[in-house]
Order: structure tokens, then sequence, then C-alpha cells
């Protein structure tokens, strides 16, 4: 053991055999269902006539109905007691935290946490800062304001529990955000990827290498990380740069290791079951694009069984040269909700992100638009330049990046070049697919 | 899992149980106690991640992986 110290946030837990995580996973989602059928009338209801001691497999899991935002929403809408309803699992007079979902896809679900579930959260982030190298030494900067959004509490909580020196940036602009980075010596950023490029960019106008602030680490939240944009950030910030993937309601349920290659799943802590895309009812093989249906396996003032996130990921292996023994997923692929047919193809807005930042480094900023002209299908992608460009130059990028996309995508996209500065920049969940049909 | 963290696993799990013994006391002794009472709450915050991280672990290796389904309807 001792030669794992410092490795692992848990050896115990990090290293068990996938026989052990399973029996600790199915013993766990036992005690989860029991716990939220008694205490959730929407799963009182809903698994009416599921007993927890008859699930003795994954198979008996998948016997289960799935649950998705849109029930959540309605186990809240206008139920007592206010505003959670009959999704809260803990009297109302113990839950300490209020968080809520952004709503980019209709009402904000509202996700209240008790003083212990919340530390359940910040334990679960503890892992994933550990993972990803973050240490007591770290002066962590969080160049936000966090809001009623769970993003980044989670993570300066769980910075503050691994001993960091945790540094919040809210109510900075993005120049007073870089000197305060070079005033503290910050060595980590937990960031998006959109706002890590664009303090990059920012460093940039100032005179200031982005490479020399000294920051070593970035845990990246928020939005798909196609290695093409953590290459781009790796490479600007002299930094590693890591992935997660989670959400508001399940909570961050995979992550980086050292190797950052694929993305370790939170287990024993998550049963996680990546499932095909059309019936989301049979587990796909490793190399196969899924959808991630998620059962965070301890928090009781929010239960959730079977969360169907529409997250899209290729499922990968267990097995690491790290040493950690949990399931891997390859890649996040983007949303099912925003996977989308265009002209009969099928389209996800992360294709773009990936060529983009891996072939164009004269753009900027972008933003894709797919809307009706007359019965068909059209789909433009506005580009700004990072700096100003002669109009024959613009004019062929713009004339590459159309054939490149074509290639990558199989769809003729209408190049729109913009003037400098007309794109919004985005701080937090990034907005650049438009469907206007 | 080998014996020598199986048995330091048991040590742990040990005193685990023991500071939710006392805390468990201790939240009784000082009911009404705002102070008292909060802070015993956080300590058996602490021992519920502790046992998540540690003590179900060994239960899963003494059971030989076989963890008998609950009998009540609590976590």
């Amino acid at each position: 053991m001792a030669a794992r110290v410092g490795k692992y946030w848990n050896p115990y837990v990090e290293t068990l055999s996938r026989k052990e995580i399973r029996a600790i996973q199915l013993k766990r989602f036992r005690d989860l269902l029991a716990y939220a059928k008694s205490r959730c009338a929407f799963y009182g209801e809903k698994y009416q006539s599921i007993e927890p001691a008859d699930i003795k497999s994954i198979e008996d899991v998948r016997r289960l109905p799935l649950v998705d935002k849109e029930d959540l929403r309605k186990a809240q809408d206008g139920k007592d007691p206010f505003p959670f309803g009959d999704i809260l699992g803990v009297p109302p007079e113990d839950v300490t935290t209020f968080r809520q979902t952004s709503g980019t896809t209709g009402k904000p679900v509202y996700v209240p946490e008790s003083w212990e579930s919340w530390q359940w959260r910040v334990e679960v982030w503890c892992h994933i800062l550990w993972m990803a190298g973050f240490r007591p030494t770290d002066r962590v900067f969080i160049p936000f304001g966090y809001n009623v959004y769970v993003a980044f509490w989670e993570g300066h909580f769980a910075a503050e529990k691994l001993g960091c020196m945790v540094v919040p940036g809210g109510a900075l602009d993005t120049k007073g955000r870089i000197n305060k980075i070079i005033e503290v010596k910050a060595t980590g950023l937990l960031n998006t990827p959109t706002y890590g490029l664009h303090m990059a960019e920012e460093a940039e106008k100032m005179g200031i290498k982005p490479s020399a602030l000294g920051i070593k680490r970035m845990e990246c939240a928020g939005e798909p990380l196609p290695p093409a944009t953590r290459n781009k950030l790796e490479e600007a910030w002299g930094a590693e740069v890591y992935d997660h993937i989670g959400g508001t309601e399940p909570c961050a349920w995979a992550a980086m290791c050292g190797e950052r290659s694929g993305l370790h799943i939170m287990e024993p802590f998550f049963l996680v079951e990546i499932l095909d895309l059309e019936t989301a009812s049979r587990e796909v093989a490793p190399g196969e694009l899924g959808v991630a249906v998620v059962t965070p396996l301890g928090r009781r003032s929010f239960p959730l069984v079977r969360f169907n996130t529409k997250d899209v990921v290729r499922k990968g292996t267990d097995g690491c040269a790290c040493g950690r023994t949990s399931m891997k997923i390859e890649e996040v692929s983007g949303r099912a909700d925003h996977l989308t047919k265009v002209r009969g193809v099928l389209f996800t807005p992360v294709s773009v992100e990936e060529l983009v930042r891996a072939e164009f480094p004269e753009i900027v900023e972008y933003e894709i638009v797919v809307q009706k002209e007359g019965i068909m299908d059209e789909i433009s992608l506005r580009v700004e330049p990072k700096v100003e460009m002669a109009a024959s130059a613009l004019k062929d990028v713009a004339h590459r990046l159309g054939e490149r996309l074509k290639i990558k995508t199989n769809l003729r996209f209408k190049i729109q070049p913009v003037s400098l500065g007309e794109l919004p920049r985005y701080t937090l969940k990034s907005k650049r697919f438009k469907d206007l049909r | 899992m080998d014996q020598g963290n199986l048995e330091n696993l048991r040590k742990i799990k040990e005193k685990i149980d023991g500071i939710e013994t006392y805390a468990q006391q201790l939240r009784s002794l000082g009911e009404g106690v705002p102070a008292v009472e909060t802070n015993a709450r956080c300590i058996l915050t602490s021992v519920y991640l502790l046992k998540f991280g540690i003590s179900d672990i060994l239960d899963v290796n003494e059971a030989g992986t076989q963890i008998s389904p609950p009998k009540g309807g609590t976590l």
C-alpha cells in the first residue's frame, strides 16, 4: 500500500477488482432504490412493482424504466415541498444547498442537497482533482462567479478539502483575472474550455504569454473538450489540461487521470450504463457510441435512479496504465439532444469544434446555424478571425474550411466570415449551435 | 485484496465505527445546543463518507463479494 500512497485519493476504492466493484454497485443500487421508494413519492409510484431485494444483477437493473429531465420537472412542478416536490429525499429542513440546472432545454430542475449529499459530491470531486494531480501545495484560481449553478462550487469545496489554496475570481473582468493569477502565483485553474481559450487570447493582447503565467494544470468543466481543443489549451497555457463529464443532477461521474487518455467512470460511487442510442435498452460494446445512464449511489437528498443524462459517449474498457480499475469512456461525443439530422445526415456540433480547433488557428470563434431555406435545411458557419485579415486570405480560409467540413461531416456548409469581436464570448456554457428550424 | 490491506481496512473500520458511536452520543448529549448538535452532524457526515470509501469495501471483501440484499428500506 505504501507505494500507492500519494498516487490515489483512495487506493482501496480505486484498485478494486471488477467483481468487487460490481458487488458494491449492486448492493448500493438496492439500498438506494429502497430508500428512494420509501422517501420520494415519485419513485414510490414509478417503481411500485419493483422490489429492491430482487435486483441481483445488472440485467435486473435494466428492468427499471429510465428517468429523464422531463420526469424530474414533472415531479417538481407545482408540488410540495416547494420547490423540490416529489423528488425530495430528505425533510425540507435538511436541505442546505440549492442548485439548479441552466434551463437550456426548458424549465430548470431544482436540485436540493443536504449537508451529507453535498459532502458526497465534494468527495467525488476530491477524487477528480487528485486524479488530475491537484495537491495541497496548489494555488487554485477559479475565474467565475458560480451563481446557482453547480459546476465550480463542487470544485471549489473539493480543492479546499484537498488543502489547496482556493482563489475565487468572480466579479473581475478577464484582465483582472489574469492579473490575479499573476498576483497570487496560481498553479491550477478550474475553467471552461471556451473561457480558457478566451483568457489565453486576452493575455496575449496584454503582452503576456499564457504559458508564462505559471499554471501547471487545468480541470475543465461545462462543455465537451475534444482532443484538438484540449491540445490547443495545453499548448497555449503550457499546462496539463484535464476533462471530466457530469451534470447538475447526477454530479460529475467520469474524469481523466494523469494518462489523459479517456475518462475513468467514478466507480463505485456511480453505476453507469452506456446504452444504445436508438432504444436505450442494450449496453453497447467497447468502442461504440452510446448514451450514458447514471445512478449516483450515495446521495439521499436528491435520489436519482437510472438517470438518462443524454450525454453521448464512446464506451471504453477497464484498466489503465495509472493502475485504476474502473471502466473508462474513450470520449465524450456530445449531447443526444444536439445530435440532429441535417439534410438526412446525422450531425453533431462537436465535429466542427474538433476541426476548427485542430486545423484553423486563424479562427478564434465560430457559430453554427441550421435553418430552413424553402423546404431545404441550410447549415452555415459564422467564423471570426483571430486578427484582421485581407479579404483574399479570409476567402482562402473559408474555402479550405468548407472543403474540410464537407469531408468530415458530409455536409456542405455556407461559410460566413464576420468582423472581429462580432461573435459572443462565453464564460460558462457556450451556445455555438443554433437550430432555427 | 491481500491480507495486509484487509487487516488495515479492519483496523480503520473499527475506528470509523468508534467515531460514529461517539458522534451519536455527542449529538444526544448536546441536544438543543446547536454548536454541539451541528458539529456532531458534520462528524457523522464524515463517517458516512468514510463508510462509503472504506467500510463498504471491507464488507464486500469479507462477504466474498456476495452481499445479501437489504431487509429494511434505509440507506
